[in-house]
């Protein structure tokens, strides 16, 4: 009998817990103002038999958006803000752009309210070490994503997105600096 | 002169039987068009001749497919403004809708991209947007590889409809961006939706399972919409459709029916009582009005099968004018106290009046709008009916004694000494209303004509400017203007849209929509399919280039495929049929090239475009042109009725005639000072038909039998009913009607006013 008691509660409290930790990664990003640090990103595309790596800079400003600095092996400038997309200055409005930006930009704001429009989000673990899956639900990001997976701990520390035509991008952050708001809201970085 | 039928023929048994056969007959099929379900209508359209300037969009097929659509657009404007809360209830509301079955809903959220990849997947190598055509040509083979290698490290890759293997440098991804090319993003999430600012729509759409005309496919629909509104009062709804605006006149029509019906008839039973105070000839009136009435639908049906319903909002006017014949034999009945005395004195002018109204109405079956063909008939069938009516129920009062109506001591009191003091002064009166007639005549002159398109509106202005805003919101085409593309060939047609297409976006960044974007000209897919194979292809081509720098060997590369000419043999999908309008209007030797943004229009340009088979449409200017022609055959037609009146009143009352003429001239230009302060239109010139035909009537009634305090009584009661008829119709929302309404409004006031003045002067018998 116990074990049934137990049981039920299992049940009850588990999916609590899984909203209660988007919850608290939403606060805890909340307070977030900005951060900056190195990415290095995997692009495995089905037929070629090895995956294209790149490196660079990210720096994320809750004012100005996602500056996304590709260093190698080419360079280019990705910007992502309330404006929209643009390519080495050049503005980008193709289908379903929008949308996989705007998700990308909501994933290092961690506003998973917004996620939560375009996305089903589910996760496991707690504060400290912590998985996001993103499934879409919006029909042009569902015509090109399967689903986002996000890693991480402190801090986002990887993002895995697994494309329609089976493409792979695996991008590792390395967090560098953060900056929050004074300390009087709960959850935080430092 | 004499009459070929005399006034005792009317009370003979013979034309009773006559009368009750007419109206027996006319109730009986009155009676069962009513029962038949369709016989009203409330197709506005029907009402404008604007099918000879939809001629070629008809043949297109371009109407069909557009009128029974609808779209409505749902937003949550309470203060929070939740887009999720706003999707929840525009989600009810199309279940709502979809469970109606004169409604069919459209999916919004079928695969789309699917069907675009099955369908282009034999072309992928021969159709090429003009973005990328450009790059093609304009760039080098190593240019283009790094352009497509550098789009790999981006954290979002580039849209793409086929993998990178079956089109490494994706030139399809470009392709179908064009296919998708519009000024607002849709995006689709259970509902697609638009954004605007802070504001989401969530988009709903659906086709009726008939006409948008057919009251009992509209009515299911808006009352859907009217009761979810009412129990959601935090969400704005935005409707665009032809079934809204046909919804919309149907109730306008019916509101301004009820409005001058009863309006009308309160007036008349009101007058009758207070001046007659007699409950007979009360009834008397009601049996002439109902004939009439009777009558004048039954002819219409007759000749037209239906009756508009904004015919019956006009027609009503009909029971202002049939109650004159009425109350200028009543009063005469009162004042002589026989009815054959009150009838023989009246025939004459009875007849005459009744001629000269029915002929000015009749005169606008030349008219190009069967609307106000329609409304000719009626009021003129109408008018007959109760000419004939009181003809013959003026036998059946019996002898009484001699009781003038009180109304008359008016005019004995106040009005024959004031109209006497004209006479005295008449050189004085002529000269001044001379002055004033020819001031008034280069005023109405200075303002010029009017031939806007705005007067064939019968949509209110909250409804357009509602489906201004959906059009605006989802880019619409502008399908007022656009180019016609004739040519021998399809493929012709074909190359002849991309010359416009190229022509104009040398000089003007406007959105053209056109076949050639979904299915290029054989000739453009060759030339295309040749650039690929040379750019990409060829053994010094960007794949190469590409292969190298991503250090494979790219073995599962094939060869480019043969060039495919069977585009567009086969029927295309569905999907893309109902996401692409422009292939219906492709026929083997006529297509059209739309625009989205018609605040982009440059004119001159469209206009200047000396393109073989290429021909500029302005729908707008074309309808306006023909306003224009109708408003000048019409003027002649007023100037040939108004000769043709001169030469009759002369013939029949010598110097009479000039009562007649200047009632006519005078009521007719203080009409159009007042009632045109925007400039003459074509409703002023057929309206002014009804003023001289009114204004005939009443110098024809003072003339004979002769102006007195019973003729005035009477001329004034037949003035004031008409006057509140059409005065009620220039409250109507319609704008042809209101300008109806206003002009025969003040022409019957000046004709009131003015008529008892020029008898005076030039009648004869009051100078002896």
């Amino acid at each position: 009998m116990n074990r049934w008691i137990v049981l039920l509660l299992l049940a009850v409290t588990l999916p609590l817990s899984a909203a209660d930790l988007v919850d608290q990664l939403s606060v805890r990003a909340g307070s977030l103002q900005s951060m900056q640090g190195r990415f290095s990103m995997q692009r495995q595309i089905a037929v070629l038999p090895l995956p294209l790596e790149s490196k660079g800079r990210f720096k994320y400003s809750k004012g100005l958006g996602l500056r996304w600095e590709t260093l190698s092996p080419v360079q280019s400038l990705l910007s992502i803000n309330q404006q929209g997309v643009s390519v080495d200055g050049v503005q980008r409005s193709q289908i379903g752009v929008r949308e996989f930006a705007k998700a990308l930009l909501d994933i290092f704001a961690g506003d998973m309210e917004e996620l939560a429009d375009t996305f089903t989000i589910s996760s496991i673990g707690d504060l400290n070490q912590w998985q996001l899956i993103l499934e879409p639900r919006i029909h042009e990001v569902a015509a090109r994503l399967v689903k986002i997976s996000i890693t991480g701990a402190k801090n986002t520390e990887s993002i895995e997105i697994l494309e329609t035509n089976m493409d792979i991008t695996l991008i590792n952050l390395v967090t560098e600096s953060v900056n929050t708001q004074p300390a009087n809201s709960e959850g935080n970085y430092n | 002169m004499g009459f070929p039928l005399g006034y005792r023929y009317f009370s003979s048994w013979q034309a009773v039987v006559i009368w009750l056969f007419l109206i027996l007959t006319s109730m009986g099929y009155s009676g069962f068009k009513i029962a038949s379900g369709n016989g009203f209508n409330s197709n506005i359209l029907s009402l404008m001749p604007i099918n000879i300037v939809m001629n070629q969009s008809h043949s297109l097929g371009l109407q069909e497919k557009a009128e029974r659509r609808f779209v409505i657009l749902v937003s949550d404007v309470s203060e929070n403004m939740n887009a999720r809360a706003g999707l929840a209830s525009a989600t009810a509301l199309r279940e709502e809708l979809g469970a109606l079955e004169t409604v069919a809903m459209i999916s919004q959220t079928d695969n789309t991209e699917d069907t675009l990849r099955s369908f282009y997947r034999p072309y992928r190598y021969q159709i090429l947007s003009a973005a990328t055509r450009d790059i093609l040509q304009s760039k080098s083979a190593q240019e283009i590889a790094e352009g497509r290698l550098r789009s790999f490290y981006s954290p979002i890759p580039d849209y793409a409809l086929y993998s990178f293997s079956d089109d490494p440098l994706n030139v399809s991804g470009s392709w179908v961006q064009s296919l998708f090319k519009r000024s607002v993003a849709v995006s689709h999430n259970d509902l697609p939706s638009v954004q605007e600012d802070d504001v989401t729509w969530h988009l709903i759409t659906g086709e009726l399972q008939g006409s948008p005309f057919n009251l009992r496919i509209q009515e299911p629909l808006v009352k859907v919409i009217g009761e979810f509104e009412q129990k959601h009062p935090h969400l704005r709804l935005l409707t665009s459709g032809l079934v809204f605006h046909a919804a919309s006149g149907s109730k306008l029509a019916q509101a301004e029916i009820s409005t001058v019906g009863l309006g009308s008839l309160l007036a008349v039973l009101l007058l009758v009582l207070v001046v007659f105070r007699s409950l007979r000839q009360s009834l008397f009136i009601l049996l002439v009005l109902g004939s009439s009435a009777l009558v004048a639908l039954s002819a219409t049906w007759w000749i037209f099968g239906n009756v508009h319903l904004v015919t019956v909002a006009f027609g009503s006017t009909l029971l202002g004018l049939a109650a004159d014949y009425c109350f200028h034999f009543l009063v005469k009945l009162n004042a002589t106290g026989s009815p054959d005395k009150a009838i023989n004195l009246l025939f004459k002018g009875l007849i005459i009046s009744a001629l000269s109204s029915v002929t000015a109405y009749l005169i606008q079956l030349f008219s190009p709008f069967p609307g106000l063909q329609q409304f000719a008939v009626f009021v003129a069938s109408g008018l007959a009916a109760a000419c004939f009516t009181v003809l013959v129920l003026a036998g059946q009062f019996s002898e009484r004694e001699p009781k003038p109506v009180r109304l008359g001591s008016i005019y004995d009191g106040c009005l024959e000494p004031l109209y006497a003091r004209v006479h005295v002064h008449s050189r004085a009166f002529i000269a001044l209303f001379m002055v004033l007639l020819l001031s008034l005549v280069a005023i109405v002159m200075s303002r010029g004509v009017s031939d806007d398109l705005r007067l064939l509106n019968t949509s209110g202005s909250e409804l357009i400017s509602v489906e201004a805003k959906v059009s605006s919101l989802l880019g619409s085409v502008e399908s007022q203007r656009y180019f016609l593309i004739e040519g021998n060939s399809r493929q012709e047609v074909l190359l002849r849209s991309q010359n416009v297409i190229d022509s104009v976006g040398l000089h003007s960044s406007i959105d053209l929509i056109s076949v050639t974007q979904i299915m290029p000209a054989l000739e453009q897919q060759r030339s295309d399919y040749v650039l690929i194979k040379e750019k990409i292809f060829s053994s010094e081509g960007a794949l190469s280039i590409l292969c190298d720098r991503l250090d494979s060997d790219c073995r599962w590369r094939q060869p480019i495929p043969a060039f495919n000419p069977t585009l567009g043999n086969n029927k295309f999908p569905t999907v893309m049929q109902s996401l692409f309008p422009q292939l219906s209007m492709l026929k083997d030797n006529v297509s059209v090239v739309f625009f989205r943004d018609p605040s982009k229009v440059d004119l001159a340009l469209f206009k200047s475009l000396q393109l073989k088979g290429v021909t500029y449409i302005d729908r707008v200017e074309s309808l306006s042109n023909l306003l224009k022609q109708f408003r000048n055959q019409v003027s002649w037609l007023l100037a040939g009725f108004l000769g043709l009146l001169l030469i009759i009143s002369y013939w029949m009352f010598s110097r009479g005639s000039l009562i007649v003429m200047g009632s006519v001239i005078a009521s007719s230009v203080t009409a159009l000072f007042f009632a045109a302060p925007n400039g003459v239109s074509l409703f002023h010139i057929l309206a002014l038909l009804l003023v001289v035909g009114i204004a005939v009537d009443t110098a024809v009634f003072f003339i004979t039998p002769g102006l007195d305090r019973n003729t005035w009584s009477a001329a004034t009661l037949a003035s004031l009913t008409s006057i509140i008829a059409f005065g009620l119709l220039s409250m109507s929302k319609v704008p042809l009607l209101n300008q109806f309404g206003q002009v025969v409004a003040y022409g019957l006031v000046t004709s009131w006013i003015i008529t008892p003045m020029f008898w005076f002067i030039f009648n004869q018998s009051y100078k002896k």
